[in-house]
């Protein structure tokens, strides 16, 4: 009489292989059993099969995960640049609209940052989709994100060279650096 | 009929063209396994077969692991079988090479015979 195999690793094959052919995977295993293999080589098995799950699961998920928060990092780092640098010129131009200081705009910027990496991290896609769905909603997240960096920007630009509404003068940038230069005490043309 | 595709498909197939399937070792080896004429394989046989061809064993689920990517590529098709009794009441899965496969496996054996056209040629002294 052929013993029975054991029956940890049958447990564990049928709770944690799941997935493709599992049934029959499970079924070979114990046909082979039975025409004489040894437990050891049960549990070799099982610890392989286990060992291949972990490793596949790992992957996918570190795979998908990094690449969705690389293309957030750097679309979010380069909205917080260009954020703060149409600021900057904001205020340069009109000292009295924007009163807000550097830290207050970078720690905004900071924060909304590591809040969208977060979500982007802990976000899970949804299961049961096909490969080529999950990858080309990625890419269409991604063209999405660096679309909306890029209209948000063009926006931002638009309205640094609007009329200052602070001001009735209208905000050039020449006149604005000859006035700067003059309240400062330095040459305007330098000499 | 024409298949319909829009503009909305074009990244996915960009990425899709863009792949090119080789095959790896085991890959491969599960592949010839299944494609040698004389028997239904099913997992069992196939491990036996490359064990018996390649002096090493493998692990029977690296060898679905492996039917998986090959059946994925399109160079193998799957059907089940009876549920049988010494099998724990679990059907086999039979597999069947695709012309695909078939083409794929020849390619790639015409590549590994030339490229070890070189082995011939050495002698066998140990690397320096």
């Amino acid at each position: 009489m052929t013993p029975e195999p054991p029956q940890l690793a049958v447990w564990l094959l049928k709770r944690f292989v799941t997935g493709y052919r599992s049934e029959s995977l499970l079924g070979d295993l114990l046909e082979e059993y039975e025409s004489g293999r040894t437990s050891a080589w049960f549990w070799r098995e099982t610890i392989a099969a286990l060992f291949l799950v972990v490793m596949r699961t790992a992957r996918l998920l570190y795979s998908r995960r990094a690449a969705r928060v690389i293309t957030t990092s750097i679309a979010l780092c380069a909205l917080a640049v260009e954020i703060e640098r149409l600021s900057q010129q904001y205020r340069y131009l009109c000292p009295s609209v924007l009163p807000l200081p550097d830290s207050v705009i970078v720690g905004s910027c900071a924060a909304v940052s590591v809040t969208l990496i977060a979500i982007a991290i802990l976000h899970r896609s949804p299961r049961h989709q096909r490969h080529g769905t999950r990858k080309s909603t990625f890419l269409r997240r991604s063209i999405a994100i660096f679309a909306a960096v890029g209209l948000g920007s063009a926006a931002l630009s638009w309205a640094s060279t609007t009329s200052c509404p602070a001001q009735s003068q209208a905000c050039d940038p020449s006149s604005a650096v000859i006035s700067c230069f003059e309240s400062s005490g330095a040459p305007s043309d330098g000499r | 009929m024409q298949p319909y595709l829009n503009d909305r498909y074009y990244f996915y197939i960009v990425e899709v063209m863009g792949r090119r399937e080789y095959l790896g070792q085991l890959e491969l080896m599960v592949l010839l396994a299944v494609i040698r004429p004389s028997q239904d394989a099913y997992g069992v046989s196939i491990s036996r077969d490359i064990a018996r061809s390649s002096g090493r064993q493998v692990a029977l689920a690296s060898v679905y692991a492996a039917l998986e990517r090959l059946e994925r590529k399109g160079f193998l098709v799957s059907c089940v079988g009876e549920p049988r009794v010494e099998r724990g009441g679990k059907a086999r899965t039979y597999f069947r090479p695709t012309p695909a496969g078939i083409k794929e496996a020849r390619s790639a054996h015409a590549t590994l015979m030339r490229l070890g056209s070189g082995l011939s040629t050495l002698k066998d002294e140990p690397a320096r």
